[in-house]
């Protein structure tokens, strides 16, 4: 079709012809990109699992450390979370990121305040991944694409009575899957 | 050409166009909206996390039939379910080079097979 008779298509005056305009084509355009952008924010939108993975591993490491309401004995600072609480090191390590730290405090140090205890003599603490720290300053900037959850348990010490303990520990996710 | 021949010129273009835009535009929802992808992702989290989560002695039976027809409807033969115990990686694939895994945390060992009669996926987790 030669330039002259386009033209002629695009612009003479029957009704069949007026329909192929160029307003016709942007109607067309607005449609699609409408249409396409709708089912693209729907279908994209990722099943995020980080949060409930990260209670999953805070639980696993509470089950782990208390034993019918008593510290486990050998739980110190350079406890071994991976080979005693059957977590694998290579993929908490490897695969993505997460963050493990578990933080001692003497109980009777610590006093009642909204939503939990603030305890001021901290014994220890467990840090069980290399990549914990920079998690743990993402956890509490409130960065939300990361899954962080922090969960405390009030346990005793099995040989001296007197003593009690508050632990807290927090566990962050940021694996997406592959 | 007469002013006839014009109209019915111009009609046909513009059937076809409309055609063939609609044609596009149903085709791409309907391969969006096959689901296959997020299928794939739901479940392989949804059984990792089961993993993480039970304790050794556990057994489960998951129904998987949402997967085998998702597979059947991409005409997928081959395996939906791997769970690899060395890498510690659940795979699902519901089509031809589709596929989504995720890795388990959990050093517990998965003995674990696929039904196709109950279209279940047993586990045990020791």
């Amino acid at each position: 079709m030669n330039k002259k008779k386009a033209r002629m298509l695009m612009h003479s005056k029957t009704a069949g012809e007026r329909i192929l305009s160029i307003w016709m084509f942007i109607i067309w355009i607005i449609i699609f990109l409408g249409i396409t952008s709708a089912v693209l924010a729907i279908y994209s939108v990722r099943v995020n699992v980080k949060r409930v993975e990260a209670g999953i591993l805070s639980d696993k490491i509470i089950d782990c450390i208390s034993e019918n309401g008593y510290l486990r004995e050998d739980f110190s600072y350079d406890f071994d979370v991976f080979s005693e609480c059957r977590i694998n090191k290579d993929v908490i390590e490897r695969a993505g990121n997460y963050n493990i730290l578990a933080e001692v405090y003497d109980f009777y140090s610590c006093s009642k305040k909204e939503g939990g205890f603030a305890c001021e003599k901290k014994l220890y603490e467990v840090e069980a991944t290399e990549q914990a720290s920079s998690l743990y300053v993402l956890c509490i900037a409130e960065k939300t694409e990361i899954g962080c959850i922090e969960k405390a348990v009030y346990l005793l010490d099995r040989k001296d009575k007197s003593k009690a303990y508050y632990i807290k520990i927090s566990t962050a996710s940021d694996y997406e899957g592959e | 050409m007469n002013k006839r021949g014009k109209i019915l010129v111009s009609n046909i273009i513009f059937i076809v166009l409309t055609v063939l835009f609609f044609a596009l535009l149903f085709i791409f929802v309907a391969w969006k909206s096959s689901g296959a992808a997020v299928y794939e992702e739901a479940y392989a989290k949804q059984i990792a996390l089961l993993i993480d989560e039970a304790k050794p002695g556990t057994e489960i039976s998951l129904d998987v039939s949402k997967l085998s027809e998702q597979a059947r409807k991409n005409k997928f033969n081959g395996e939906i379910i791997d769970i690899d115990s060395e890498s510690r990686k659940v795979s699902v694939i519901l089509k031809e080079g589709g596929g989504y895994s995720f890795r388990h945390f959990s050093d517990n060992t998965v003995v674990w097979g696929y039904n196709p009669e109950t279209e279940t996926l047993d586990m045990r987790i020791n």
